[in-house]
């Protein structure tokens, strides 16, 4: 500890030189310090956000879900003792416009929501012009308003003032909704709102039994009952209601987990960024070191004690990070900033912005643990090189292990780097795999890289090997697998960035394909949702009189909520994630007498067609065992306060991707006799046959919508590439840092390659000779690592399509895969060219003189 | 010109008719310093005809090694005229002279300039390689075991003693057979037993071969093997022969 002033004045006394030598090393840290202190203060500022407009986002300080009916008298009467209650309904629909002879002109998708004069409870509804809701919705001469989005203006070519049909009723455009202050971000929306006044709903004869609605109740408490008291009376009063009630912590319940989400992604690339900067920081380090072998020596025969040689360079460099960290963090803190700029629109809340020091202590602490990671091995190798040995040779230090009381402590920094990555992840499972994975490629590209050196040092020797007669090739060769050649350090940082690149966009590409290709020929090209069960009988007479149409199916669909597996309550079941869906909420169900075509059963039988027994159920097979239910054992479902209960008969193997209409649950006919049901079709037609099949349809029977296969597939398609160009920028940060590093690898090996074009001049080569060998050298190693990087990145692809997205037909896009290693070339021999140009344009001269 | 003649050691006749291997004419050479312009060269004439071992000796930063860099073709002079091998070097461009290079000149440095990720044998093949000759490997066996080293070609330079090296350095230098062997203080870096080998190898390849030798030296004694030397002081040729006092025979 005596030494340590002593160390801190000459580590001070080196750095007079200035910081040119270490804008790699600072570079590397910067990055990878402001992406994760980026996104984690994005995070924090958008939640703050959440935080402080939650009752506005809920709608109110509860709100009940109550599906697809209103609650009752009794039950609203409870609701009011608590304070003031607003319903509000939702449902998708068709609006369109009509010519003054009763013809649709016009007709699209729309959401739909029916609310109260005391919508909304919390929060500002922004219209334009701006006037009072129920003003805006009041029927005046006979006609209800509505209040609708701005796309729906162009999209049906009308304007404020005009009349737009919705199902039966007639409503005037008499505002556009600027803001909705409870509107939730979903990727469900399918079309623009129109707001209605819950007393026109009726008149537009949408809401029927069975019919797809959303019934809410969102209730401004009057402080005479906390919202726990407020819950713990509703369960006590009405038992038997099967609503949700939702409080403030749930009031953005899908952007926190989406935002969190985005932040584990963004920390994870940042990570990367770091990790393969690391090895950027390694070979600054190694670089800095070897230019103060003189030093070092010196001060070692001048009898400086190892220790305090290494206390020396640590100080030294921890001053370096500490530099990088704070640009870092500097950057970071300021990118919420930015983004409110660019994305400002695209998050329904306003984000508070702040300095979150969390954010910043989690970034400071990755940096340094990455920092000291990468620094503290060639530090500890330099400790331990004699005088003598630092005076012979630059090659000196390669291969040579640290001491043990180093390794024992890099080991550790890397455990708590591990620890702390899983540690602060909001899902530590994904923090976990992603930790292994990076552990396991470096591992593959370090051996990766031995292979590549070993196959160079192959080709290179002998005099009868291909390199024979062609010295540049040789040069070239052996320029990647000399002590202190570059190729491990490029192959490693650059080839992890790229494959993180590579794997992303081909998982984006079996995506894609999946939603282009992954419909059959027989897949249905428009669904009709809502036919009522006396309008079945019509809707098959119009659509098989059309032209066009080859195929028309028809299921009946019932909403209902599965609420008990045996005797267990749904809420209590142990299910996989991946199919809670099928138990939480409301669903569609069917019943069906004979089998749907298509279906194959994995176990069980089905019932006959005149089945009259027992309730019976068949399940999607994959559902059934997530849930883990097997033949025999029972289900009971909730419709209309009514509990079905069936005995499990059999399993199916659906085909989600298939397009084809699907059920997970079918019930035999007579278990759900009486349950209101409306009807649900698919109709396969040619495709300029569409326009007229839904015309006549929805002509003939207003309440029913219809969804276009194509369109939805296409704004399916728009949300993904939207998605995936800002998964591919993030990715792209991980991958400057692999470019970082080649470039500092071309710096490093800058008088090297001086060093050898005047060699090779003296011994009679052209300028094409030396530029050949350069180009060789560096052509040798984007090829060798963008291969490697290829096929770690579509193993990557490949598992994560095949087992975590269970898409069954894998593609590997080839263009794309070529794509990525050609760029790849071009950016290391751009690099390598960039270098050699300067050492072609040195003088030979001044270098062959004695010293 | 003067012909103060030297001690002949040289079984090799010089024939006075030959034409000159290398003919400087009021070679001028001035560099851009950062206290402006420094004349490095300020006039050197000189001839040397083919098969002479030329001595050149005098203090350093006279211009010793700029001169043989300008014969090698790797310094542009300022002004004048330098013919090697009948060649005029104003003609050639980088490229042609890096071609003239490999074909007729051959270069041994104090500091060898190996390349170090190549073994022996492909050192000394390199020139003969990109001259294009299919059994580059075999010559360049056949010259290491001419300089002694047959045992050691496929060791790395970093492997081999400074003797050694030099010694292989040699052998790249003879191996395509030049007409000019360029030699700045061969042994300057090595201990006196081993720079003699050194220098006995020089001769006897140089006596074999009929090249003409230019051997930049500090050491008299070694400078007193050569057939001709020259002495150069502050740019230019100050004299010939070897005398105690430098500048006493000058023009």
């Amino acid at each position: 500890m005596q030494s340590l002033p002593l160390s801190l004045r000459f580590a001070l006394r080196e750095l007079r030189g200035g910081l040119r030598g270490f804008r790699i090393f600072l570079a590397c840290i910067a990055i990878g310090v402001t992406a994760i202190a980026g996104a984690t203060s994005l995070n924090e500022s958008v939640k703050a956000g959440i935080a402080s407009d939650a009752r506005p986002m809920l709608g109110g300080d509860l709100q009940i879900d109550s599906d697809s009916y209103p609650i009752s008298e009794e039950q609203r009467t409870g609701l009011e003792l608590g304070g003031t209650v607003s319903q509000q309904v939702q449902l998708r629909s068709m609006a369109r416009t009509e010519t003054v002879e009763g013809n649709v002109e016009s007709r699209t998708l729309i959401e739909l929501k029916a609310v109260e004069d005391t919508y909304p409870l919390y929060g500002a509804l922004e219209l334009l012009p701006a006037m009072s809701l129920p003003d805006t919705l009041a029927q005046k001469n006979g006609m209800w308003g509505a209040a609708i989005d701005d796309s729906l203006r162009a999209r049906l070519n009308i304007d404020l003032g005009d009349i737009i049909y919705v199902g039966e009723a007639p409503l005037q455009v008499r505002a556009i909704v600027m803001f909705e202050p409870d509107r939730s971000v979903s990727f469900a929306t399918v079309g623009p709102r129109v707001m209605i006044s819950s007393k026109a709903l009726p008149d537009t004869d949408l809401v029927q039994m069975g019919s797809l609605v959303e019934f809410n109740y969102n209730i401004r408490l009057d402080k005479s009952e906390s919202a726990e008291d407020m819950r713990a009376r509703l369960d006590r009063d009405f038992p038997d209601a099967t609503w949700r009630i939702r409080g403030l912590n749930q009031a953005a319940g899908g952007l926190e987990r989406f935002l969190d989400n985005v932040t584990l992604f963004l920390t994870l690339v940042g990570l990367t960024a770091l990790l393969t900067g690391g090895i950027g920081v390694a070979n600054a380090v190694r670089a800095h070191l070897l230019g103060r072998l003189n030093t070092i020596a010196t001060l070692k025969c001048l009898g400086a004690p190892a220790d305090m040689v290494f206390s020396i360079y640590l100080i030294q460099l921890g001053l370096l990070a500490f530099v990088g960290i704070v640009i870092g963090l500097v950057l970071g803190a300021t990118i919420p900033f930015i983004a409110a700029n660019t994305l400002g629109d695209l998050l329904p809340v306003k984000a508070e912005f702040g300095l979150y020091p969390y954010a910043l202590i989690k970034a400071t602490v990755f940096g340094a643990l990455t920092a000291a990671l990468f620094t503290l091995w060639p530090l500890a190798r330099a400790r331990d090189i004699p005088p003598v040995a630092l005076f012979r040779s630059l090659l000196a230090d390669q291969g040579r292990w640290p001491r043990k009381k180093y390794v024992i402590v890099i080991g550790i920094i890397a455990a708590a780097l591990a620890a702390f990555t899983v540690g602060t992840a909001e899902q530590p499972l994904y923090a976990f795999y992603f930790v292994s994975g990076a552990a396991v490629s470096m591992v593959l590209f370090r051996i990766a890289a031995t292979g590549v050196m070993r196959f160079a040092a192959r080709m290179a020797s002998g005099r009868n090997s291909p390199t024979a007669g062609r010295p540049t090739l040789r040069l070239a060769l052996a320029n990647l697998y000399r002590p202190g050649s570059p190729t491990t350090s490029v192959v490693l940082s650059l080839g992890l960035g790229l494959s993180v690149l590579v794997a992303i966009a081909l998982v984006e590409s079996n995506l894609n394909a999946t939603i282009d290709e992954g419909l059959p020929s027989d897949a249905p090209s428009m669904f009709f949702i809502d036919i009522q069960p006396q309008q079945e009988e019509q809707f098959r007479q119009i659509v098989t009189s059309m032209p066009g149409v080859e195929k028309v199916l028809t299921s009946a669909m019932i909403r209902g909520r599965v609420v008990r597996v045996n005797d267990v309550p749904a809420d209590e079941v142990q299910v996989a994630q991946g199919s809670r869906w099928a138990i939480r909420g409301e669903r569609s169900i069917s019943h069906a007498a004979t089998m749907p075509e298509n279906t194959r059963l994995t176990q069980g039988e089905w019932w006959a067609s005149d089945y009259t027994g027992e309730n019976l159920v068949s399940i999607d097979a994959e559902v059934a065992r997530d849930i883990g239910v097997s033949l025999g054992e029972t289900m009971t479902v909730n419709i209309l306060g009514r509990e079905i209960t069936a005995r499990i008969a059999s399993f199916r193997d659906i085909r989600w991707q298939s397009g084809a209409m699907n059920f997970t649950y079918i019930f035999s006919p007579n278990a759900l006799e009486g349950a209101p049901s409306t009807y649900l079709a698919t109709v396969k037609s040619e495709p300029d046959t569409e326009l007229a099949i839904e015309t006549a349809v929805l002509n003939a029977m207003p309440n029913v919508t219809v969804v276009q296969v194509r369109q939805a597939l296409d704004m399916a398609r728009g949300i993904l590439d939207s998605l995936g160009l800002a998964v591919r920028m993030t990715a792209a940060v991980a991958l400057v840092s692999g470019a970082l590093v080649l470039a500092g690898a071309v710096a490093a090996g800058h008088s090297r390659r001086i060093y050898e074009s005047i060699v090779l001049k003296v011994l009679g080569a052209t300028r094409g000779d030396v530029l050949k060998a350069f180009i060789f050298e560096y052509l040798l190693l984007g090829i060798a690592t963008g291969l490697i990087a290829a096929v770690v990145g579509t193993l990557g692809a490949w598992g994560v399509v095949t087992e975590i997205m269970e898409i069954i037909e894998w593609q590997l896009d080839y263009g794309l895969v070529a794509t990525v290693l050609s760029s790849c070339i071009a950016v290391t021999l751009l690099a390598g060219f960039t270098g050699t140009w300067r050492a072609m344009g040195t003088k030979a001269a001044p270098h062959l003189r004695n010293e | 010109m003067d012909t103060l003649a030297t001690n002949h050691n040289s079984p090799t006749a010089i024939d006075p008719a030959a034409p000159a291997a290398i003919a400087l004419n009021q070679v001028h050479l001035t560099l851009e310093g950062p206290a402006g312009p420094v004349n490095i060269l300020r006039g050197v004439d000189l001839n040397v005809s083919a098969g002479t071992a030329l001595g050149v000796v005098g203090p350093s930063g006279s211009g010793k090694t700029t001169m043989l860099m300008i014969i090698a073709g790797l310094e542009r002079i300022s002004s004048g005229r330098v013919e090697i091998a009948g060649t005029d070097y104003a003609a050639l461009d980088e490229d042609a002279l890096a071609l003239f290079r490999r074909d007729a000149v051959g270069i041994v440095f104090q500091s060898f300039h190996l390349i170090p990720t190549m073994s022996a044998l492909e050192n000394v093949a390199v020139p003969l390689e990109f001259a294009g000759l299919r059994d580059a490997f075999d010559r360049a066996e056949e010259q290491l075991k001419a300089v002694g080293l047959g045992h050691r070609i496929d060791h790395y330079p970093g492997q081999l003693s400074g003797g050694e090296q030099q010694r292989v350095a040699l052998a790249r230098a003879f191996a395509v057979k030049p007409k000019i062997l360029l030699a700045d203080e061969p042994t300057g870096n090595l201990d006196g037993a081993t720079g003699q080998q050194i220098i006995d190898l020089l001769f006897e390849l140089h006596d074999k071969s009929n090249t003409t030798l230019v051997l930049i030296t500090h050491d008299l004694g070694l400078a007193k093997r050569c057939d001709r030397v020259v002495r150069i002081a502050d740019g230019l040729i100050v004299g010939e022969g070897l005398s105690d006092a430098p500048g006493a025979t000058g023009r």
